[in-house]
């Protein structure tokens, strides 16, 4: 690797941690923010104007914090768990773009593309490696800590993260398939480029399946509402963070929103376009504008999580993992055989703009999937018919 | 004794439809209501640039009240050191230096922090001396601070009369029933008894 390409990638990764770091402390903001206006009040206004050092002012309540060492624990799994769980998650965001990459097909190559590590053609398969690492940094945190709470908390979240792992990985598959690539830059590519689509059109409106059912595994793998049962203060006090505090919470804290960064990110990638806007940013705009339109998008997903948090309640532990095995993974699965046809059609047979066909069959297989669900009776009326019927509910 | 099968009405929850089991369009209504909220006003009342709204009765600091000429109206008749459940009033009782009255509080201490803001001892004083103002913020560097003696009760009576935001709320100027001098002729008070 010549100096040049060294310089720029040591800045990048410089310049990416510090926005992660960052992003931690506004997502904070962000988030208290938010909820206080959902729930009709200010939120922090105080510190600053409209509040925006109160992150400053919680991190310095982090780093001034006592640092504590408890004496039950497990001295070496506890202190490894919070360091796991920062690294892997900033680890994942390598392959991720944030702004201006090459388009080949389209005869764009820019000197300096805004990924780490450019070109990696095994892209999502990356961040979907590190991302199942910081399982351990659940299970070792609620392990070490020595605790019945915690551990059933980690043990939840462990279960959790794993069981939506297969959903985030089979649904994004279809994608995979029509865009040729793992490698992120390609699935851009192929949402800029006209020949392919229609119009300008995003992934997300050929195939709204995938986008929904990844960002239901998005928020499980967050572990966001309504999938945040390990870390739900009603049930289990902390869960698998209750012994944590200071700094050591902090990185688990940071760690949990570089995933969300990280997540939007990919959805915004995935089936948003990427940095393309129809008229703002296409693919001959200049590199601010698709880092804008980036951060936009990121800002917007984002928001869209704390959104959410207020809104749908928290499912419980077995309907948690009924959605992933019973719903999520059979959909995925008969969507994955239909993207295999229409694949082959534009292959085989020259069907162009075949990938259309997908919209309609996204539909259909979730509609499908609701009224399957209608006609089987429920588990406990399979396992024990019931004796006495009762009536119809009047008025 | 057992219940009759006719009086039993079994119901049973309604069924679920296509759009429910779907899910996807509850939480969207969902996401409108709490989207919704996000722009309405807020409700939060940003204290301390804004001050609470007190209704007129708000039970806050004790002031003793002054007649029309000037005089504290108290009679030292310890109704309200008698009714107080936390016993934090202390009367001392002198012959009253006016004709209209016997007596007249010498001393009147109340321990502030002592105090639970019950109201019993307004609504025990037969001659309104005695009343809760809409003074809520009240600190004090020192416990000795926060005993207040008769001449900041009726300092408190100057300063909430002259904001005009606590009104004097009983019969100005005149003393209540419990006055044996009411009738006697001595006073000018119209509240004579036949």
């Amino acid at each position: 690797m010549d100096g040049t390409t060294l310089l720029y990638t040591v800045l990048t990764i410089a310049g990416v941690i510090g926005f992660l770091q960052g992003m931690a402390g506004m997502q904070v903001w962000l988030e208290r923010k938010l909820s206080a206006w959902l729930q009709d009040r200010h939120g922090p206004n105080r510190v600053g104007p409209f509040g925006l050092f109160q992150s400053l002012a919680d991190g310095l309540k982090f780093i001034l914090k006592e640092e504590l060492l408890p004496g039950n624990v497990d001295k070496t799994l506890y202190l490894l768990a919070p360091m796991i769980g920062l690294t892997t998650a900033t680890l994942a965001f390598a392959v991720v773009p944030f702004g201006d990459t090459s388009v080949p097909s389209l005869g764009h190559n820019p000197g300096y593309q805004f990924v780490i590590a450019p070109n990696i053609d095994i892209g999502f398969l990356f961040i979907f490696a590190a991302s199942s690492i910081t399982v351990y940094a659940v299970i070792l945190a609620g392990w070490a800590a020595n605790n019945k709470y915690s551990f059933i908390g980690g043990l939840r979240s462990s279960a959790q993260i794993v069981s939506y792992e297969i959903p985030m990985g089979m649904s994004i598959l279809g994608i995979v398939l029509v865009s040729g690539s793992l490698n992120l830059e390609r699935i851009i590519e192929r949402q800029v480029n006209p020949e392919h689509s229609a119009w300008w059109l995003w992934n997300v409106v050929q195939q709204p399946l995938p986008c929904l059912i990844f960002m239901i595994a998005c928020f499980a793998e967050c572990n966001r509402m309504p999938f945040d049962l390990p870390e739900c203060e009603q049930e289990l006090v902390g869960g698998y963070h209750t012994e944590y505090g200071a700094m050591k919470l902090a990185m688990l804290l940071m760690g949990e929103y570089t995933h969300m960064v990280t997540t939007s990110f990919l959805m915004a990638i995935l089936f948003f376009g990427g940095w393309h806007f129809p008229l703002i940013a296409e693919v001959n705009s200049p590199w601010f504008m698709k880092v804008f339109v980036f951060a936009v998008k990121m800002g917007a997903f984002i928001s869209f999580y704390m959104l959410v948090r207020w809104t749908i309640l928290r499912f419980r532990f077995d309907q948690l993992m009924g959605l992933a095995w019973k719903v999520l993974i059979p959909m995925t699965m008969v969507y994955l055989l239909c993207v295999m046809i229409v694949v082959e059609l534009d292959k085989q047979w020259g069907w162009k703009n075949s990938t259309w066909l997908l919209l309609p069959i996204s539909l259909l297989i979730l509609v499908g999937a609701a009224w399957l669900a209608l006609l089987m009776p429920k588990g406990h009326e399979r396992a024990m018919p019931r004796r006495i019927h009762p009536v119809e509910a009047r008025g | 004794m057992p219940i009759d099968a006719k009086d039993v009405r079994w119901v049973q929850a309604p069924k679920i439809g296509l759009a429910e089991k779907l899910y996807l369009p509850a939480i969207l209504q969902g996401l409108q209501t709490t989207m919704r909220h996000m722009f309405e006003p807020r409700v939060t009342q940003q204290y301390p640039e804004v001050q609470p709204d007190l209704p007129a009765n708000y039970r806050g600091v004790h002031r003793l009240n002054r007649d029309e000429q000037g005089r504290v109206k108290c009679v030292a008749c310890y109704m309200c050191s008698t009714a107080c459940p936390a016993h934090c009033i202390d009367i001392v009782a002198a012959p009253s230096p006016w004709p209209d009255r016997e007596k007249y509080p010498e001393t009147f201490v109340i321990d502030e922090l002592r105090c639970i803001y019950c109201g019993m001892c307004e609504q025990a004083c037969p001659v309104d001396a005695i009343e809760l103002t809409t003074l809520y913020d009240l600190t004090g560097m020192s416990r000795e601070e926060m005993m207040f003696d008769k001449e900041k009760l009726l300092a408190v009576f100057d300063r909430t009369t002259q904001t005009g935001s606590d009104p004097v709320r009983t019969h100005s100027g005149k003393l209540g029933p419990a006055s044996e001098l009411a009738d006697s002729g001595l006073t000018n008070s119209s509240t004579a008894q036949s």
